[in-house]
């Protein structure tokens, strides 16, 4: 089996190299069967990579200990089904699961390539093999999955406990994926720009893989956080850990790029701020690789020690100067062919959004750096965490957050002033609403006051561009509310699309405000039949029950809740140990509404079953889960492919009559946005 | 055994006590009542002082517990990568949460905790950088950095606005067909009342 994968691993590494040169040389010579040749091998790479990645799933399925990597990350106690998460629980798995993802989306992304960039596609592949090749030399050489030990041992280390979770089986997978994808995009782009194609035929492929990217990246984020809130015990869901923000930050970028990106589709505008956009999203992608790789500050989510580091340090070079070296010999050839018609415009508030997303990112990137500045320039150790990215992030998301409202409103190339106050007068009249309602209710936390009045406004103005289109379709069509809207909504998917991605946003908004400055907190020792009280809540403790297991020792909790004396629910938070690994992790109880979360949480356990209670009420942080699903519809729906309109059968010049009735419909079919 | 109690039974007590009018009066029913009220007291004390004892280790002491763990929250735990004493279990954290405590129930304020800490354990202790000395570099950046970018991206719309229009390549490929609509579209807008225009489309086939 394992000798299987090792081989299969050599001949990808050998089929990505050929593609890389082939790819180069084909299209440097003008040798068009080579070109083919080195496009073919792309497509035969993921089934070589499945291969490999099947022959190390089979070695952990038959308990191959000989495998070092199986004999590290599994042990006969470990139930089959964490196999999964056990795959890419270390370095090595981790990387030859990149490198089967990445080579899976190259060959989809280059057999679905659009016919704008077939020119510029050898490019293209020759950039994505090199990452790729990348990622493979590293697995092959430097931390080989199939790498034997010399005495097979009767028993495996087993795996790492706090991995032992739902989350688990898409966060990290997630995460590596839309890191990994952002590549896609990037070599798109830096194939047109190398064949010299720069004007916007590789904006469609970039937009659409740029939102399979982000997506990824989002729901592994959430996923991260929900694992975070259930599992590490202490109530939060973000931390700002280094680990976290390295996933965060091209994130970031990305969602600069997947608005941006839009312009030039539509307006021909920002076509080297896209590349920089992508360039930076990439940028930072790799090195959020490095930082989980042997990075400099130490974190909850890292691989632990790695040699790896400064490989990927190499790559984060090689990743940065290359695509900007492309941009800058290319420079001349990327001006845009229009001019900016108004400040007050839907591009213009677009630029803005990229540059406040990009100032979260940077600022963010500052923070992870600093403590290596500090301990560079002064010899001093410094830690940077949460209180500071609260701080200096809080204002930054407010604007991004009154962007989000603002924008939409905005047409593109020009609106009026009239229009503009007209579009807004609802919108802003219930975020004053709200705000006035919320200072009555007793709210005095001005940073959260704004937060929801910003919150009110994004939604109101969401709402009125779903009303008013609606209200002025059915008048015209005759057909039902619901009808005309959906029809609405379809004929025009990427806006519809963000705005169910804004509304979502809008939820974690509610989340983060509730569960940053109205949670309440309280940590209590108790012993069976004791209560306590937080909030309206009476939490009875009854009892802990003891289950051994060969690995570990489950302490289940059972603690009754009440409220005006009436029983709501029985939870059972529990903690377990891993006397072998000398670990323990808990997973909290959570009685979530959309009002707020009781969680509970046993972070000890003493004699006579006495045990010390974490007790938490997080306000709205429900909303925050709920909304993961919603930003994966939205960004459905916008990636939703739209029929593509002929050109040359549109009539050049509109009839009067034809325009005020139907000047839509040909827009729509290209709009978006 | 006034000491003892804990901030919030001392309120409660005294809310009790308060609102019985007639020690006011005095006389043979006062004393009669004093007695009441003294004994009722006094039973009201017991059942605080069983309440504080059967109450578990933490609050001793008279604290503002959210103060404690606010400051909890700017401690960082030093033998666990990136956690705060409040998020980290082991018994150093617990120690130094209990530390914590006690400090504001002599009546220390934030900053004397804090700096109790940082003289222990070194200035990576806390979750934030203070923001002194060399370490203001590291709040400056952020408050500068951000400025600028907005107003450099303000000047690069406004560059984008000014560039003379005969530079301007026509536009090519399919916009061509589309420009005109689009004119045509925004004229409208511009010139309709806002509310009655649709800004998407309004076809019957969708």
């Amino acid at each position: 089996m394992a000798e299987m994968g090792a081989i299969a691993l050599w001949i990808s590494l050998a089929l990505s190299s050929y593609a890389l040169l082939g790819s180069v040389l084909g299209q440097v010579r003008h040798s068009p069967p080579l070109v083919e040749s080195a496009r073919r091998a792309t497509f035969l790479l993921p089934l070589v990579l499945l291969v490999a990645t099947l022959s190390l799933v089979g070695a952990f399925i038959s308990r191959d200990f000989s495998v070092a990597y199986v004999a590290r990350h599994s042990s006969l106690a470990m139930p089959k089904i964490y196999t999964w998460v056990a795959f890419y629980a270390g370095n090595e798995g981790s990387l030859l699961f990149i490198a089967m993802v990445l080579a899976a989306m190259a060959a989809l992304a280059l057999w679905l390539a659009p016919a704008k960039v077939r020119d510029t596609l050898p490019w293209t592949t020759a950039a994505l093999m090199l990452v790729l090749t990348f990622f493979l030399a590293v697995t092959a050489v430097m931390a080989n999955p199939f790498a034997q030990l010399p005495l097979v041992p009767p028993d495996g280390d087993g795996i790492n406990p706090l991995l032992t979770h739902v989350g688990m089986f898409f966060h990290p997978p997630a995460l590596m994926t839309g890191l990994v994808a952002i590549a896609i995009p990037t070599s798109f782009a830096i194939g047109s720009m190398i064949g010299g194609k720069t004007r916007d035929e590789w904006a469609d492929a970039g937009r659409v893989w740029g939102l399979v990217a982000w997506v990824l990246l989002a729901c592994g984020l959430l996923l991260g956080s929900w694992w975070a809130y259930t599992i590490l015990g202490w109530g939060g869901f973000w931390f700002w850990d280094p680990v976290e923000n390295a996933a965060l930050m091209p994130w970031l970028a990305l969602t600069a790029f997947i608005h941006s990106i839009m312009v030039q589709k539509r307006r021909s505008m920002f076509r080297m701020w896209n590349i920089v956009l992508i360039n930076v999203a990439f940028g930072l992608a790799l090195y959020g690789m490095f930082m989980n790789r042997g990075g400099p500050v130490p974190s909850v989510h890292s691989f632990g020690a790695s040699t790896l580091g400064w490989v990927f340090l190499l790559f984060l070079g090689v990743g940065v100067v290359v695509p900007f070296g492309i941009f800058f010999w290319r420079f001349p050839l990327l001006k845009s062919d229009r001019n900016l018609d108004s400040m007050l415009s839907r591009e213009a508030s677009f630029l803005m959004n990229n540059l406040l997303l990009l100032s979260i990112a940077f600022v963010t990137l500052w923070g992870t750096v600093y403590p290596l500045i500090s301990r560079l320039f002064k010899g001093q150790e410094i830690t940077v965490a949460r209180p500071y990215y609260d701080q200096v992030n809080g204002p930054l998301m407010l604007a991004l957050v009154f962007l989000m409202g603002v924008g939409p409103l905005l047409p593109w190339r020009r609106a009026s002033l009239r229009g503009l106050r007209e579009r807004l007068l609802l919108p802003v009249a219930a975020s004053v609403t709200v705000l006035a309602l919320l200072a009555v209710l007793g709210v005095r936390e001005g940073y959260a006051l704004l937060g929801f009045g910003l919150c009110a406004l994004v939604a109101a103005s969401i709402l009125q561009e779903c009303w008013r289109p609606t209200r002025v379709r059915r008048r015209a069509t005759g057909e039902g509310y619901a009808t005309a809207f959906l029809r609405l909504a379809w004929s025009n998917r990427p806006r519809y699309g963000g705005y169910l991605v804004h509304l979502a946003v809008v939820m974690m908004a509610l989340g983060v405000l509730g569960g940053s400055f109205f949670h309440l907190q309280r940590d209590v020792l108790l012993a069976p039949g004791q209560s306590t009280e937080l909030g309206n809540y009476r939490l009875l403790y009854l009892s802990t029950e003891e289950v051994q297991y060969s690995d570990r020792t489950e302490y289940v909790s059972t603690v009754e809740v009440y409220r005006n004396d009436r029983l709501l629910e029985t939870l059972h938070p529990w903690r377990v140990s891993y006397p072998a690994a000398g670990m323990a992790s808990t997973r909290a109880a959570i009685r979530s509404t959309p009002v707020e979360d009781l969680y509970v949480v046993p972070s000890e356990n003493q004699a006579g079953g006495t045990v010390v209670m974490r007790i938490l009420i997080n306000p709205l942080v429900w909303w925050m889960w709920v909304a993961g699903p919603v930003v994966v519809m939205g960004t459905l729906v916008a990636l939703w492919p739209q029929r593509q309109a002929v050109p040359s059968r549109q009539p050049l010049s509109v009839p009067p009559a034809a325009a005020s009735i139907n000047p839509a419909r040909p827009r729509d079919v290209r709009e978006a946005g | 055994m006034a000491g003892v109690l804990p901030f919030r039974q001392h309120s409660f007590l005294c809310r009790v006590k308060s609102p019985s009018p007639p020690f006011a009066k005095g006389g043979e029913g006062g004393f009669r009542h004093s007695i009441a009220a003294l004994s009722c007291l006094l039973l009201l004390s017991l059942l605080a002082l069983a309440a504080v004892t059967q109450r578990p280790a933490q609050a001793q002491t008279p604290h503002d517990e959210a103060e404690a763990q606010a400051i909890d929250r700017m401690l960082m735990c030093p033998v666990c990568p990136g956690e705060t004493i409040d998020q980290s279990q082991v018994e150093l954290a617990r120690q130094m949460r209990l530390r914590v405590r006690e400090m504001l129930a002599q009546g220390a304020g934030r900053q004397q905790v804090l700096d109790f800490f940082v003289a222990r354990y070194g200035v990576e202790i806390l979750a934030a950088p203070p923001k002194s000395g060399f370490n203001l570099v590291a709040w400056i950046f952020p408050a500068l950095a951000v400025p600028l970018a907005l107003a450099g991206g303000l000047l690069a719309l406004r560059a984008m606005r000014r560039r003379p229009a005969a530079e301007l390549a026509p536009v090519p490929g399919p916009d061509v067909g589309l420009d005109p609509f689009l004119a045509r579209v925004d004229q409208e807008l511009t010139v309709a009342a806002p509310s009655d225009v649709p800004r998407t489309g309004s076809s019957a086939d969708g």
